[in-house]
C-alpha cells in the first residue's frame, strides 16, 4: 500500500515536470484532484523519504498552478493565439506568403566584424609587451612559486589575504543573495587596478568553491553567484582578460 | 563649443560600441555604454540615433524579458537592456536572397517562431519537425532547425525549442503574428 502510494506521489511529480519541461498545457494537470490526493495520503508517511517526495509533490504542483496563471495572463495579451488555429494558418500559407510575414516585421541587426589598424596597434604593442616564456619552462622544468613578499611588490596582495577575501564574499552574498548576477559589473569598483585586484581575490573564492561561475556560450556573458554550501569536485580553468586603462 | 566637441567625441564611441560587435552576440548593455561614455551615454545614444536615422537605421533597445524598450524608462531597465543597430524600415525579399536566405529559409523560420510564440514559448522539437516536414523535404527540416539554431534565433534545451536572442533583437513579435495569421499580405 505505501510502495504504492510512493508510486502515485512519484506520478505526480512526473507529469507535473513534464509539463513544466515541454510547455505542454498546464490545465491538463487537475489540481483540486492532485492535491486532495496528497492531503489523504499525507497521514501514511512517516520516513524522511516519503515526506520529502510529498513535499516535492507539493511544490511541483504549485508551479503548475504558476503556469496556469501565467497562461490566463498570455491569453489576455496580443500575443495569444490558439496553437491549433496557428498552425492552420501556417499551413494554409504558402513558403512566399510566410516569408512575407516575416519580413514585415523583421529589422535585421546591423553590425561590424572587420580588423582596423587601431586593433592591429593595440595587438602589436601586446605583443610587445609579453615577456618571453622561461626557456626552463617550455623545456618542462618547475614552475616558480611566487613568494607572499612579491605578490605585495606587484601590488595583488595589499595587507591581509584573508580579511580582504571575508569582505569580497560577504559584499558577493549580499549582493548575489543565491542568484546569479554579472561578473562585469561585480568586479567594476574604482580604477583599473582595483578591477584587477577584484578579479583576482574573486578567482580565489570561486577556486574555493564559496561562488559559482557560468559562461553563456552565445553571448559570451559570465555570471557569477554566492553559493551557501561549499561546492566540491573539480573545476576547470576560465581565462578572462581584463580590459586596459584605455577602456575606462 | 568644446561641449559639442565632447558630445560629438561620445557619439563616435557610441558608434563603435554599438556597430562593432564585442561579443558572439552584437549589441552593447545599458551599463558598458554608461562605464565606456559615462553618465551622459544616453544623450549621446539619442544622438547617434538620430545621425543615422537618414541611412535608415535605428537604435533598438531590449528589455531583460525580451521586449523592446523605449528611451524613457527608469535607469535600472536601461542598465540591464541592451542596445543595438537595426534596420529601421523592413527588407524586400529580393535583397533577402542576395544576403544568402532563400524564401524556403525564411518561411521555415516563420513556422519555427509562429508554432513557438503560439505555445507561449517552448515547443517539442519534434512537434517542430513534424510541422516543417509538411511543406519541406526531411533533409531539409534538421539544417534549418540547425541553422537557425546557430544564428541565435532559436535556442534548443533538452529537446525543447524556445525563442533566441536574435529574435528578441530583430523581430517585431506582436506584428509578426499578426502578419502570420492575418490576411494574405501584398509581396514586399
Amino acid at each position: 500500500m505505501r510502495k504504492r502510494s510512493e508510486e502515485e506521489l512519484q506520478r505526480i511529480i512526473a507529469l507535473c515536470e513534464e509539463i513544466e519541461k515541454k510547455g505542454a498545457d498546464p490545465f491538463a494537470v487537475n489540481v483540486a484532484h492532485e492535491l486532495e490526493k496528497l492531503r489523504k495520503l499525507l497521514p501514511l508517511w512517516r520516513r524522511f523519504r516519503e515526506l520529502r517526495l510529498d513535499a516535492e509533490a507539493l511544490y511541483r504542483i504549485t508551479r503548475v498552478i504558476k503556469r496556469q496563471e501565467e497562461l490566463v495572463k498570455f491569453r489576455s495579451t496580443n500575443l495569444y493565439f490558439d496553437p491549433e488555429f496557428m498552425e492552420f494558418r501556417l499551413l494554409s500559407k504558402s513558403p512566399r506568403e510566410l516569408a512575407d510575414a516575416y519580413l514585415r516585421s523583421w529589422r535585421p541587426l546591423i553590425s561590424c566584424q572587420q580588423v582596423n589598424l587601431e586593433m592591429l596597434r593595440q595587438g602589436y604593442m601586446y605583443w610587445n609587451s609579453l615577456r618571453r616564456i622561461s626557456r626552463d619552462f617550455t623545456a618542462g622544468g618547475k614552475m616558480e612559486e611566487m613568494s607572499l613578499d612579491k605578490l605585495k611588490e606587484l601590488r595583488i596582495l595589499g595587507g591581509d589575504l584573508e580579511k580582504r577575501l571575508n569582505e569580497l564574499l560577504e559584499e558577493l552574498r549580499d549582493k548575489s543573495r543565491g542568484e546569479w548576477i554579472e561578473y562585469w559589473r561585480f568586479i567594476d569598483r574604482g580604477g583599473f587596478e582595483e578591477r584587477v585586484r577584484r578579479a583576482f581575490y574573486l578567482s580565489h573564492l570561486i577556486s574555493m568553491g564559496y561562488a559559482d561561475m557560468k559562461i553563456d556560450p552565445i553571448t559570451e556573458e559570465i555570471k557569477i553567484r554566492y553559493v551557501s554550501e561549499r561546492l566540491r569536485g573539480m573545476g576547470r580553468s576560465i581565462p578572462i582578460v581584463i580590459g586596459g586603462e584605455e577602456d575606462e | 563649443m568644446s561641449r559639442r566637441i565632447d558630445m560629438e567625441t561620445k557619439m563616435r564611441r557610441a558608434a563603435q560600441l554599438l556597430f562593432y560587435k564585442h561579443h558572439r552576440e552584437p549589441g552593447v548593455k545599458g551599463w558598458e555604454l554608461r562605464r565606456s561614455l559615462g553618465r551622459g551615454y544616453l544623450k549621446a545614444v539619442k544622438a547617434l540615433d538620430t545621425y543615422i536615422q537618414p541611412i535608415g537605421l535605428r537604435v533598438r533597445i531590449i528589455g531583460k524579458e525580451g521586449e523592446e524598450i523605449g528611451w524613457d524608462v527608469d535607469e535600472d531597465s536601461l542598465s540591464s537592456a541592451r542596445f543595438y543597430v537595426v534596420l529601421r524600415e523592413p527588407l524586400r525579399l529580393y535583397d533577402v536572397s542576395t544576403a544568402g536566405w532563400s524564401i524556403d529559409d525564411v518561411a521555415g523560420l516563420t513556422i519555427v517562431l509562429a508554432t513557438i510564440i503560439s505555445r507561449r514559448g517552448k515547443v517539442d522539437r519534434k512537434k517542430v519537425e513534424e510541422l516543417l516536414k509538411e511543406k519541406f523535404p526531411e533533409w531539409k527540416v534538421e539544417t534549418y532547425i540547425e541553422r537557425y539554431k546557430r544564428r541565435g534565433y532559436i535556442e534548443e534545451e533538452n529537446g525543447v525549442l524556445t525563442l533566441g536572442w536574435r529574435t528578441y533583437a530583430e523581430v517585431d513579435i506582436e506584428k509578426f503574428l499578426h502578419y502570420v495569421v492575418g490576411a494574405p499580405t501584398e509581396e514586399l
